[in-house]
Parts: structure tokens; sequence; C-alpha cells
């Protein structure tokens, strides 16, 4: 950029073209807004997440047993495993004096007393340690403390190994494995039914008479790699067998691991995929601007170089107009971006139970999101700078040679008149045609992802509660029963209808591929909860008195399984038993990984013919709830609308909020590209409109060809925007789907035809903005401008 | 001022008063003041001044491209002055024809369908084909405006401007783009216009010579209409030299 004229120039044609400058500083901000707001949310929650781990020393491994001696459990461990630590667990249920009936469940967990644990050590907020002793203290987990006013001092009653003990609060801690705390079979925390509390170990010992005794061991896994570690485990598995292993996993498949870190790695992929379309976007526009702009100035190209200036000033006028315009756009961005970064934790907040999650400043993201912006500016200029370098003075003085008419000539001659120009400005250069159209369907394909997974989501709620869940209730028990005691449980509690399952952990494999899941053992006929496949209305999970087990899809993905394949299930619990299925069925889920076997199966499974340790009741009774938690095999007690409510302001909270940030910057994005794609039609083609007015053709004429003009433009970047949206839905979820919570891709048609009239009411929006340009213009002047 | 015909009931369009200012910032410039004009039938009327003497700005307000700030401008019952925006469109529509210094012509349409846009827009045009044959372009009919050259371009512009069969021809320097060559044949053929079409000329020009092919030949300077004169035998635009 050169002398101070040029830059009073570049200033006053930034003004003059204000609501196009804006418009791609608009969409540049957004792209920059999403990038600095995503990756540093991302960032934030990683650091928080892995800094947290570290301070607390997570574990590697959780083996949960029925009941097994310390100090021989702990011997066999440390074989596999270091830093082991045994641990009592049990479900307690909250006794409350208040009138709040809902029935409230906490986890209690023993931790050594006068000393910190090994590993999952926890971080006080608020209070002390346990010292020495069994006195009846308690540490109580924030989220739940915060949910029901608990504080250092306070006093819990808990009906825990059968009987009511009280408690002291002395301390309010966070714990590293329990970031993200779920309710057994819940897929969304609700620290006002579902907490933790901690207890001292020799206190735990003696409410739950386990003296000497663990049900659960911690510990790191010895092994350098996963699979090593994993080998370990299931070494460490076999061993502990006899003690009645209920369930083993490492830290990848730890329930509060695994949500927090998918939503890092969401964060990680929608930060990179939806800033990197923004930008692209903007790129597209503001290189049509800039290549308008650099064929109008040719003259003052000319002029310049005549006068003396080098071309590398008169080049860098055009990179500082688009410089300018991407500065403007990513000031903007970084600045919403800080904004949104903390909006972004401080929801995270709410659902992750996480110290330090704070919105920190990231220089080194600040400087690759401005990088970004500003190269973005720079390559869309890049043209422009080129042929304002290269041409020479004489040539670019003198008129621009005439455009040919080019496809021109493939219009219909039987097309009318009006529609043939309108034609023809599109087909005359088919480029910058083609730029609009790509960055008109670029943006209403945003649109379109956003509303798709807005579809994708509301379709996993919407099938797992309505199709699969159709109980009122669900009784998680402590361990497994005969489904003739579950019955009798809720004949006692009144219900009309009960059904019992049986949820046995088991490894499927299918030749080479193998995948940690469990079987879900149901009813022949299930009622309750009904695997569900869309395209069949079958209601059995195989067909009645055939041997087989149906298959989640995805699972059958992961193992190359298709319907009639045999797969062999390595039970996890009981006896150990190997057994090979056939596969009759495949099924749609969303959540884990299942085997769907009808409980007919359960002998050759699991040696007992009718498993079950979940009890589901049909009852619209509200005191179903309290008589249930009467029992003390009954862990926790869910209400399915109570949970889908939660769910629904959760995803309220989350989805909704990101979902309409996208649309609404895809709406921003839509309209600013097709009003700058229309804009720089206008300018080079006013002479015409011009021309066409002082002939008689009249606005309306006029008007009618903008808006066939603008018609092609939307439908045809409409048209491409549907599968272009479709598509980048799809690859968003496939790369955000995980074994333990996935998304299908739902295409409703109300939602295309929604995009395609969003397009329609930008589309005439920005017709109605052209119209008014038109009619407001000087037009008179324009004639004597020359083509 | 005017001319000398006193038969104000037939001339084609009557200018009265007719004043034009434009708002500059804080200050407003006259451009034409107080201009009384009369335009008869078949009669070729040049507009001779210098720069910013105000011609384009009197041809935009006699084609209704732009409205006065004082004064009338009557075709027949209709008063420029007051008309609406669609009665203006109308008129342009039907009674105008324009021709350009830079000929205008849209560049995605062949010769032939720049004069069609015209012609479809009355209901009575002359024959596109026929009137292409008569000003040499019947074999340049299908070619767009950047297959042409200067002086054919200008010539399609003059068949697009009087297929409608306008009342009043208004030509905006129609010369000043084109070699001395070249202009003298469109010159010729604007000369032809009022005869052969019976159409009322008005062209605007800077050129003196060019003065001397009009029957009335009216001056400005700054705004005003400084002198008036009538050519009794104008030169055929053959003859002109400058």
């Amino acid at each position: 950029m050169t002398g101070s004229v040029l830059r009073r120039r570049l200033y006053r044609q930034l003004r003059q073209q204000r609501w196009q400058t804006l418009a791609v500083a608009a969409v540049i901000a957004i792209g920059t807004l999403l990038g600095i707001g995503l990756r540093s949310a991302h960032r934030d929650l990683a650091a928080a997440r892995d800094r947290f781990y570290a301070r607390q020393r997570i574990a590697g491994f959780w083996i949960r047993l029925k009941r097994a001696p310390r100090r021989q459990a702990i011997a066999q461990a440390s074989r596999c495993a270091r830093w082991v630590e045994g641990r009592i667990v049990r479900e307690a249920r909250m006794m409350k004096d208040t009138a709040d009936r809902d029935p409230t469940t906490v986890l209690a967990v023993s931790l050594p007393a006068g000393r910190r644990p090994r590993v999952n050590d926890v971080r006080l907020i608020a209070g002390r340690y346990f010292e020495v002793g069994t006195r009846p203290e308690g540490i109580v987990g924030r989220a739940f403390a915060h949910a029901h006013g608990i504080r250092p001092g306070s006093h819990l009653r808990l009906l825990l190994g059968g009987r009511v003990v009280s408690i002291r609060v002395i301390g309010i801690a966070l714990s590293p494995e329990f970031v993200y705390l779920l309710a057994p079979g819940s897929i969304v925390p609700d620290p006002a039914r579902y907490g933790v509390v901690f207890l001292p170990e020799e206190f735990m010992e003696q409410a739950t008479g386990l003296r000497g005794a663990v049900t659960e061991l911690v510990g790191r896994l010895r092994g350098n790699s996963r699979p090593e570690r994993r080998a370990a485990l299931r070494m460490l598995e076999r061993s502990l067998s006899p003690y009645g292993v209920l369930d083993a996993h490492d830290l990848e498949e730890h329930a509060s691991h695994r949500y927090l870190s998918d939503e890092i790695r969401g964060l990680a992929v929608f930060g990179v995929v939806i800033p990197t379309l923004f930008l692209i976007v903007a790129l597209l526009v503001l290189q049509v601007i800039l290549w308008r702009q650099v064929d109008q100035d040719r003259p003052v190209i000319g002029v310049l170089k005549a006068l003396g200036y080098p071309d590398l000033h008169v080049a860098g006028y055009y990179a500082a107009h688009a410089l300018s315009i991407g500065l403007l756009g990513v000031a903007a961005g970084l600045a919403g971006g800080a904004l949104l970064h903390r909006a972004m934790i401080a929801v995270y907040r709410q659902f992750f139970e996480l110290p330090g999650l704070e919105a920190r400043f990231h220089p080194a993201d600040y400087a690759i999101v401005l990088a970004l912006g500003i190269g973005t500016a720079a390559t869309a200029a890049a043209r422009a700078v080129w042929v304002a370098w290269r041409e020479p003075p004489a040539a670019a003085m003198r008129p621009a040679p005439a455009t040919t008419p080019g496809l021109s000539r493939l219009l219909p001659r039987r097309w009318p008149l009006l529609a043939r120009i309108a034609g023809s400005y599109l087909v005359r250069r088919p480029l910058r045609s083609l730029a609009g159209i790509a960055a008109v369907a670029l943006a209403t394909s945003m649109l379109l992802v956003g509303l798709l997974s807005y579809d994708s989501t509301i379709a996993v709620l919407d099938h797992h509660y309505r199709h699969v869940e159709r109980h009122d209730w669900s009784a998680w028990l402590r361990d497994y029963r005969d489904v003739q005691a579950v019955r009798e449980i809720a004949h006692r509690v009144r219900a009309p209808l009960a059904e019992g399952v049986g949820t046995v952990p088991a490894t499927i494999q299918h030749g080479r591929y193998r995948m940690d899941g469990a079987v879900l053992l149901l009813p022949e006929s299930p009622r309750l909860f009904v695997p569900w496949e869309s395209d069949s209305s079958s209601r059995g999970i195989v067909p009645h008195g055939s041997s087989g087990v149906a298959l989640s899809r995805w699972l059958a993905k992961k193992l190359a399984v298709r319907a009639g394949d045999r797969v062999t299930l390595r039970i996890r619990v009981a006896d150990r038993r190997v057994v090979r299925v056939r596969v009759l069925r495949l099924v749609d889920d969303y959540l884990g990984l299942f085997v769907y076997a009808p409980m007919t199966l359960a002998r050759k499974l699991v040696g007992h013919p009718r498993l079950v340790n979940r009890l589901l009741l049909l009852s619209p009774q509200g005191d179903v709830a309290q008589r249930l938690a009467g029992y003390p095999s009954v862990v926790t007690v869910r209400n399915r609308r109570v949970e889908r409510a939660i769910l629904w302001r959760m995803v309220t909270k989350l989805t909704v909020t990101y979902v309409a940030l996208l649309v609404g910057f895809a709406a921003v994005l839509l309209f600013s590209s097709l009003l700058n794609v229309v804009l720089v039609s206008l300018m080079e083609r006013r002479r015409d409109y011009a021309t066409l007015l002082a002939l008689g053709f009249c606005n309306r004429e006029l008007g009618g060809m903008l808006a066939g003009e603008l018609a092609v433009l939307v439908l045809t970047g409409t048209a491409a925007a549907l599968p272009l949206g479709i598509t980048l839905t799809h690859a968003l979820i496939r790369l955000y789907n995980t074994d333990y919570f996935r998304m299908p891709l739902v295409v409703h048609p109300h939602t295309l035809v929604a995009v395609v009239i969003a397009a329609a009411v930008f589309g005439t929006a920005v017709w109605v903005v052209a119209v008014w340009q038109v009619a407001r213009g000087r037009w008179q002047d324009w004639l004597r401008s020359r083509e | 001022m005017g001319g000398s015909r006193e038969l104000a009931d037939t001339c084609v369009l009557r200018l009265e008063r007719v004043t034009k200012r434009y708002r500059q910032g804080p200050r407003e410039l006259t451009v034409l003041r107080e201009v009384d004009l009369s335009l008869w039938p078949g009669e070729l009327l040049v507009v001779l001044g210098p720069s910013g003497s105000g011609k384009t700005t009197l041809l935009n307000l006699m084609g209704g491209l732009d409205r006065v700030s004082t004064g009338h401008i009557r075709f027949g019952e209709l008063d420029l002055a007051t008309a609406t925006a669609a009665q203006l469109t109308h008129y342009r529509r039907h009674h105008v024809g324009f021709v350009f210094q830079f000929f205008n012509l849209v560049p995605n349409l062949t010769a032939y369908e720049n004069v069609e846009l015209a012609a479809y827009l009355v209901e009575q045009p002359l024959p596109v084909d026929d009137l292409l044959e008569q000003f040499g372009l019947a074999d340049r009919k299908t070619h767009f405006p950047a297959q042409l050259s200067g002086g054919e371009q200008q010539r399609v512009a003059i068949a697009r401007a009087v297929v409608k069969r306008p009342a009043l021809l208004l030509c905006d320097e129609p010369t000043g783009a084109l070699d001395y060559e070249t202009a003298k044949d469109v010159l010729g053929l604007i000369q032809e216009l009022p005869e052969r079409f019976g159409t009322t000329v008005v062209l605007v020009t800077h050129n003196q010579a060019i003065a001397t092919i009009g029957h009335r030949v009216i001056r400005l300077r700054s705004g005003e209409v400084v002198a008036v004169s009538r050519n009794e035998t104008p030169l055929a635009a053959s003859e002109l030299i400058w």
C-alpha cells in the first residue's frame, strides 16, 4: 500500500461498499469466532481433564466384584497392575426429612482414612480429608452437594447395607472418575437424584458387613500400549473370576471419561470443519468482489502506473483492500470468539465436574485463527493482485476488450428476451457465477447441517425414549436375581406390567474382530424394552422358538457380521462361558454395544434359566418409586419421563444452543453471500439496467429479470446444497459417533423443505435489496458509462 | 425563445421555463435555467454546447429520464414534471427512442436481439429484419456487439431506437466514440430519420460542424439557451468536414 492518497481512496471505497464490506467481514468474523470458540473450549476442556487426571491420579482400570478378600484380591491384581486399591462401592439410599419423596441414591465409595488413595484421589473443594478411625464421616461430591444444599457440617442419613446410618459431612470434593456421573443405565447426570459420597474405609466395612473385603479394585495396568494393557486387564479379570467379576473396564471404557472425551473429540472435529467451511465461503465471496473491483479499476491501474507508481504499490492496493476486510472480520471474530469461548465453558461447567475449567487465553489458537482469516483474505486477493501487478499501463488504460458472448450462444432462442438476458448474465462469466453458486451452496448446506444435526439428536432421544424404552419405571438391582423374585417385587408394588432384563458383560467375537459389550437378556416378546428396527414391524427379538440373537447394527458393522453369521460370546461374569450363537437379526440402537438375546438363551449363556438385574415397570402411579426404594436389592430407581425431561433440558442447553448458533450463522452466511454476489452483479450490469430503463422497461420487468437470475442462483445453489449438506452431516456424524453414543443420519423431507424455504426467503430478501438499489440509483448517470 | 413557429398545439414536446438544479453537498447547482423550447414533428434539432453546458441534462429531461426542478415539459396531455414513475416509463416505452455515445447495446444479445428488445415493448414495431436491412446490417444480425465495429454498433443502436416508431429520438453525442468517416456515415443515417420515419430528432453534440446538418440549432452555455438559429438548407452529413 502506498501513499496517503491511495489510503484515502481505499477508505472511501470501503465506505461506499460498506454493505458488501460488512457482509464479507461478517462471514470471516463467524468463521473466526467459531474457530476461536470451539478450539479454545476444546483446549480448556482437554487441559482441565488432563490436569485433573494427573493430579488426582486417575485409575487405568476398574474391576467390580461381588465380594473378594481385600489382601488376596490386591495381591493377585498387583501381578498385572500397579498402584492397586481395593475399595467397597455400594449404592445407598438417601433418607430425606423434607416433603421431597423422590428416591435419591448415592454411590457410596470407600476411601482409606489417614492416607490419600494411590489412584482416584479426590480433590477437596471445602472441608477436610478423613483422619484415621471409623467415625461416620463423609465427603460429598460437589454437584450432589449443590443440588441438596449440603455443606461441611451437614448431616446425611443413608440407608446403607440394610440399615440407616447418619453421616456427618466433613468435606465437599471432586473426583476424576466422576466428572460426568451417571446412574446405572442413564445417559445424563441427575445430581438431584444420584450422587457420590465417599466414606472412610473402616466405617464402610462396618456398615456393609464387608469386613476385610472389597467390591471393587482400581489401579493402573502394566503395559505401554492399550492392547498390552487390555490383555493385562483380561488376565486380571480371569484371575479374579472366583470372586465373581461383575464388570471390568479400562479408562477408555469408563463412562465418565468416555462422555468427557467424546465431547472433547467432537469439539476438535467441529473446531476445524465448521470454521473452515465458513472461511471457504468468505474466500469465494471476497474473490468475486475483488475480481469485479480490479476489472472496474483498470483505467485507474493504468493511470497510477503511468504516473510512476511501481507495480508493487498498485498491486498492494488490492492486497490492502482484501486485508482490510479480512482484518475487520478477524477482529470482530476474535472478540466474538472470546465471548463464545466463555459462554461454552460456562455451559460445560454445568455438566462436567472439572476443577480449574476456565476460559483461558490461548495465544497459539488466536495466532492460528488470525493467520487463517488473513490467509483467506490474501488468497481471495491473489488474482486481483496478480492482474494489478502484471497489467501494462497502456493496456490498462485502454477500454477493456468487449465481453464475448461466450456460453450465451447456447441459450435457447425460444426463451423470452428478458429470460435470455438474465441467463446470459449468468453464463457470460461462468467462473464467477460458479463461485456465487458455490458460496450459496456452502452457506445453505451449513444451514442444513445445523438442522440435520438437530434432527439426528432428536431421533436418538425419540428412538430411545419412545421406541425402545416403553416403561414408566426402571429399577437396577444390586445383583443378578431370578426373574420370579423380580415379579414378586412388581406384584408388591402393584405395577400392572413388569419385565426383567439381564445385562451380562461379554466380549463379542467374529473371526479376527472382537469388541467388548454386553448381552441384554430380554423376554422373548418384550413390551417394555423393545430393540427396535426402523424397517420392521416385528416385536420379537428373534423369531419365536429360534435359538439366536439380535445384534446392534453398529456392532455388526464393526465385527463384519451379517444376519445369519455366527458369533462367539465370551461371557465375563458367572462361570465365564464361551458360547457360539447365530445372529438372526440386526437392530438399530444408538447407545452402547449390545447383543439382544431372548431370556430362553440365559441358561446357555450364564447357566441360569432366568437371570435379571433390572426391573422394568409400567405404572403411572408416582409412589411406585417409594415402594421400590424400600427393597434393599434395588440400587437405583429411574423414571423414564423424568430422565427424558432432564435430557431434554440438557439437549436444549447444549445441542439447541449449538444448533441455533450454527443455523443463525449459516443464515448470515447465506444472506451475506447472496447479497454480495447480487450487489457485484448489479454493479457490473448497471449500465445495461439503465439502458433497459431508458428504453422503456419498467422496474417490475427488471425486478422480474433479477428475480429470475436470483432464482437460478438460489435454486442451483440449494440443489447442490442438499446432497452437500447431507454428505457433510453424514461425515460429521461419522467423526462424532462412538461405540457408546452415536447418532443416525436422519433426513426428514420437511427439513429439506425448510431449508429450501429459508433459501427462498433469503433470496427474496436479497431481491428486495437489489430492486431497491436499482430504484434508488442514479441510473441516468450509469447510461453514460462505458461497458 | 423556442422556435419561430406558433403552432404550439401541434408540437411534439414543449418545454416551459424548465430549470434543473442538483444538490451538491451543502450547495445547490443550477445546470439548466428557464429553458423554453418546442419540438416540431419531423425536425432535426441540434443542441450545441461545450462540456458542462447542460446538454445531456436537457436530453434526460426531454426523455423522461430525470425530472425538472421547476417548469413543465408537455407531451400532449402529459406533463413530465408531474407525471408518475409509471407514466414516465410508459412515455419512454412508447414515444421516445435513445441513441447513446457508447451505444449501450446489451452485450450478450445479438444485433437482431438488441433491436428485438425494443420491438418487444410496443404493439406495432417496425419489422426488425427490414430495419436491419435498411441500415446495412442484414448480414450482421446474428453477431454479438463484441463482433461488430463501432459504426455497426451505433447503427444497431439507432435501429433499436427507431423500431418502436417513436415520436421523439434523442441522440446523445452519437458520434463521440466513432472515427471521422464512421461518424459521418452515422450522422447521415440520423439525418435521414425524420424523413424516413417521421420522427423528431434531437441531436446533442459539442461539435460545431455537426450543427449544420440540423433544421434548427440551439446553443447552450452554463445551462442557458444563448442562441437559436435555423438552417434553411441543412448540409448533407456526407459534406461535413471537421
